[in-house]
């Protein structure tokens, strides 16, 4: 059935795959860090953030079509949540009218930065989800000193997400061969049954899932044996990324 | 000593469906006993009782322990089940992670864990397939893998539900030997007679909650007039 998008894992032999879950983890961390603290000011910085990504993503010779297509999916959240900003005045703001509507040009600029900024870090949490395994994600992680009880959690999400679409997916298919053209309020109700039987057989296998893991012995604490080896090449990458994004960023802050 | 010991042992859903009435037996170690009945007669609630999962009223012993709150934390080592649905049993992101959940749960050491991993993958005839996600894998894998789970435990007492339902025959051929090799004491629920008549020495005939006769293969399977009145049929290799 349907996996794909979040089962996005491709398998691959680039540089950017045999990274250290570690390191990728920093570089995401670091990169978002160092996006969303960039002023507008500085916005000649956000080329150089597009470049780290474009040469990150030629890389991991995955089509640069396949991290576009994600993002065009996550983009709207983005557009939604930012799209009233230019309406609003920021601090002393210069207006434009159109028709009855009033533009701000302080906003449209914050409109545009919260924008890229965006864009950017999506960009990058989709280059590294994309070219690593979900199971060293988690252990990296776990290096870091993620809580075990979150990791599980996370683990537990990634593990039964795929369950429920198919629970769903099964129910919409007994739903539409047994009923054809049904009245939209009608239709609704099937829905909103289907929803708290959804939510029911859930809750239902959460309870069983737990018993499974107390009849293997859970009490609570979750053990993993971890195993990740940090290789020369993951320094090196580490250092030229550090000097790639650090250098540009204090040479702009310095000269300002 | 005995494995498993009820003695009027009733169980009730929180929701008043009395799936358990007055079952009294005895299972000693090492036996290898069949759980048949037909849908809804109780065989599943029955299996989640033998490590505390569920607990009802009146009494049972596990290998000498009365069930209660002080015992259970041991029973629950003693014991393992493979539920009816894998995927209650399967919740890691790889088979790896999952089989080793209970091993690490012993605390076993870190080689130990790998070795027990490899064993019951080889046991099971899932080699190779550690690193594969349960949600990749098709139904009869996942169901031997759940039992994968449940063998690197070694626990004494293994109950299986229903272990070859939507098996092909060469999964199911897996799991009969597994069955037959076994040393441990083994209660499964089937309605896979055929399968019983193959690994089983005991046969217990559950309706509605009780348990209507407890025998030996021969006196139960063989029995066709007592088989239909339970809803169930002659098994295959017995029929002319
Ligand atoms: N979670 C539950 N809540 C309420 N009643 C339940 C629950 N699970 C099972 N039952 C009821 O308890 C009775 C026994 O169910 P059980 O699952 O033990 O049957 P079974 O013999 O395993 O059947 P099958 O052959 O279909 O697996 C049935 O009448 C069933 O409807
Ligand atoms: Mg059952």
């Amino acid at each position: 059935m349907r996996h794909e998008f979040f089962d996005h894992h491709r398998e691959g032999n680039s540089p950017l795959h045999h990274f250290d879950p570690r390191l990728k983890l920093f570089m995401m961390l670091f990169f978002i860090a160092a996006v969303v603290m960039t002023p507008l000011d500085k916005n000649i910085l956000f080329f150089l953030y597009l470049g780290i990504v474009l040469i990150l993503a030629f890389m991991s010779q995955v089509s640069l079509f396949h991290f576009l297509g994600k993002l065009l999916k996550l983009y709207p959240m983005i557009f939604l949540i930012s799209m009233f900003v230019p309406f609003f005045p920021d601090g002393e703001d210069i207006s434009h009218r159109i028709g009855f509507l009033s533009i701000y040009e302080n906003g449209v600029q914050k409109f545009l930065l919260i924008n890229i900024k965006a864009v950017l870090a999506l960009f990058m949490s989709i280059l590294i989800t994309t070219t690593t395994d979900m199971m060293l994600l988690l252990k990296g992680m776990e290096k870091f000193r993620v809580p075990k009880l979150a990791i599980a959690i996370i683990s537990f999400m990634y593990r039964f997400i795929f369950l429920l679409i198919d629970e769903v997916e099964r129910m919409m298919l007994a739903f539409q061969s047994r009923y054809f053209r049904l009245p939209v309020l009608e239709r609704l109700a099937v829905f909103a049954n289907m929803i708290a039987v959804l939510f029911i057989r859930t809750f239902e296998r959460g309870e069983r899932i737990y018993l499974a893991m107390e009849s293997r012995g859970f009490r609570g604490e979750v053990h993993t044996l971890t195993e990740l080896n940090w290789k020369k090449t993951d320094s090196t990458a580490l250092l030229i990324f550090l000097i790639l994004l650090i250098g540009p960023v204090i040479f702009a802050f310095l000269n300002s | 000593m005995e494995a498993v010991k009820a003695e009027n042992l009733n169980y009730s859903y929180p929701d008043g469906t009395r799936a358990l009435r007055d079952i009294s037996l005895s299972i000693g170690d090492g036996e290898k006993v069949a759980v048949v009945g037909p849908n809804g007669s109780g065989k599943s609630t029955f299996l989640t009782m033998l490590n505390g999962v569920r607990k009802g009223t009146g009494l049972l012993e596990i290998f000498g322990h009365p069930m209660n709150r002080e015992n259970v934390k041991v029973i629950k080592q003693l014991v393992g089940i493979v539920f009816q649905n894998p995927d209650d049993q399967l919740f890691c992101p790889t088979l790896f992670e999952d089989i080793s959940f209970g091993p690490l749960n012993q605390r076993k050491a870190p080689e130990e864990v790998r070795t027990l991993v490899e064993l019951a993958l080889r046991e099971v005839g899932l080699i190779g397939m550690q690193h594969r996600s349960s949600f990749h894998l098709s139904f009869g894998e996942r169901k031997l893998a759940s039992i994968a789970t449940v063998a690197a435990m070694y626990p004494s007492l293994i109950a299986l539900d229903e272990p070859t339902s939507n098996l092909d025959m060469a999964h199911r051929r897996k799991i009969i030997h597994w069955v037959q090799k076994n040393s441990k004491t083994i209660i499964l629920t089937s309605h896979d007679l055929d399968m019983i008549l193959e690994t089983c020495q005991r046969v217990i005939l559950f309706n509605k909650g009780s348990i209507v006769k407890d025998g030996t293969v021969q006196e139960i399977l063989h029995d066709e007039a007592l088989l239909t009145s339970n809803d169930l049929e002659l098994p295959l290799g017995l029929q002319k």
